[in-house]
């Protein structure tokens, strides 16, 4: 995150939103398990294969957290791995144009919603904003993030501090985001195919992709 | 979308929060770059000069966390628009630029990162309406080792210039060398030198990178066989030619009617 976002972050020192987004996007995409990682070890106890995500913040406006974790899930689901044979002691990897990558195994999608809390109104209703601007952000009395998948199980929840909400409003948020995730699920995957159609033009054989589960 | 090798994929201000943003993309290498430009800024009490801007200049990698190999990217451009912003103009302030490798053939290789680098600052301060001196713009010009090699995918961008005798007999070369501009890194691999020029609009020398490499390493070692001065300069005109001709054409259309200069 750079000034590239917006001029407010300074180079080389991170923020506390800087520690706030990795620590949420590690508890909802790491700690969710939606990464298999067993599908990822080459030879059991000698090797695995590391992955990495960069995140770059290009413009701020608000939701950052709930932008970060699509763009991640999106990407993730998006990799394709080269395929690996290991045979004794010989581990051959394949380039791309030898074998066809398999997609990483993602066992589910986690996606994060925050809800921005205005205080009560005049009927005692908490007022919460969905996808709010950085400007409400700055406005904003407290703040909540739920991760849920589109099966509506909800992965993780952070509520820090900010203003105090009745329990029934947060039960109300939870069901909205699982409501709201699904649509999001279909964007990605809309996306996905979309991507995939493009580069499969007049080749057929992509329906037959491999997978990269182990064989249990 | 098919483009011509030698114009880029310019977008303007596609940063809604920067003052001035650009993208661009280089047709053959598919080199992609974003750079914003804050300014003039408030500046920490460390940078402060008290008679002109503060420029400063973040090359963020595509991949993993900055190092070195930034750091002299962004030393590069820096000198480079020091000489073509008018700093003085907003003393005690700070002029910020953030460039952005969104995709890269090779993320490790400096030329081909370097032109595309300095033609996106420049859009950008334009843009941003950062007072400048004057317009620069860079190329990129490969010159091979293999003559006789066919180059495949690279029409339009070559050009030949007459290689001047050196006397020495054993010279089985022809005597012509072939130039490529805007290299992919296929071509940079089988370059003798790759030289990446930068003129002012009025054809002064604001940069020159160049670098001699042996074939198939794409600019990362070289073979000790340098180039003649001469051939050099015979290059050098022919960028100047490029850069304020061809390269002055192509920013005045990416303006299109904004009339900033």
């Amino acid at each position: 995150m750079g000034p590239m976002a917006s001029p407010s972050f300074e180079v080389g020192r991170p923020t506390d939103l800087d520690h706030t987004l990795s620590r949420l996007l590690e508890k909802s995409i790491r700690r969710s398990t939606a990464l298999d990682l067993e599908s990822l070890c080459i030879v059991t106890a000698q090797r695995v294969w590391s992955l990495r995500a960069d995140l770059h913040f290009l413009s701020h406006d608000g939701n950052l957290i709930d932008t970060a974790c699509i763009a991640t899930i999106t990407a993730l689901a998006h990799f394709r791995l080269p395929v690996v044979t290991v045979s004794g002691e010989d581990i051959t990897i394949h380039p791309v144009t030898e074998r066809v990558p398999v997609p990483l195994s993602l066992l589910h999608w986690p996606i994060c919603v925050t809800f921005s809390f205005f205080g009560e109104d005049d009927d005692g209703e908490m007022v919460c904003v969905l996808d709010a601007t950085a400007q409400e952000e700055a406005l904003r009395e407290g703040d909540m993030t739920v991760t849920v998948n589109k099966n509506g199980e909800v992965c993780q929840i952070s509520k820090s501090g900010g203003v105090a909400v009745e329990a029934e409003t947060l039960m109300k948020c939870a069901r909205m985001a699982a409501q709201k995730v699904k649509g999001i699920d279909k964007l990605i995957a809309a996306a996905l195919r979309e991507d995939e159609v493009a580069r499969n033009k007049g080749n057929l054989d992509w329906l037959k992709e491999g997978r990269s589960e182990n064989e249990r | 979308m098919t483009s011509s090798p030698l114009t880029p994929e310019i977008s303007l201000n596609p940063l809604p929060q920067s003052d001035g943003s650009c993208q661009y993309t280089c047709p053959t290498s598919r080199t992609t770059i974003l750079t914003s430009v804050n300014g003039p800024l408030e500046v920490r009490p460390k940078d402060e000069l008290p008679n002109h801007a503060t420029i400063e200049v973040i090359v963020k990698p595509g991949i993993g966390v900055a190092g070195v190999r930034e750091t002299r990217l962004s030393s590069l451009i820096h000198s480079t628009l020091q000489s073509l912003i008018l700093t003085n103009h907003h003393p005690r302030t700070l002029i910020q630029i953030v460039a952005q490798i969104v995709q890269a053939e090779d993320h490790t290789s400096l030329p081909l990162l370097l032109t595309p680098l300095l033609n996106c600052t420049i859009l950008s301060l334009l843009i941003a309406g950062i007072p400048m001196r004057t317009v620069g713009w860079s190329v990129h010009l490969a010159v091979l080792q293999d003559t006789k090699k066919d180059i495949k995918g690279v029409e339009g961008q070559v050009f030949k210039l007459a290689k001047t005798g050196d006397g020495d007999a054993m010279e089985t070369e022809g005597d012509e060398q072939i130039v490529v501009r805007n290299p992919n890194s296929e071509i940079l691999s089988l370059a003798k030198s790759s030289h990446t020029l930068t003129f002012s609009k009025e054809g002064d020398v604001l940069l020159i990178e160049s670098l001699e490499c042996s074939q198939g390493s794409g600019g990362e070692s070289a073979d000790g066989q340098g180039w003649d001065i001469t051939d050099f300069l015979k290059l050098a005109e022919e960028g100047k030619r490029i850069c304020c001709e061809e390269g002055v054409e192509i920013v005045r259309e990416a303006l299109g009617d904004r009339k900033v200069f």
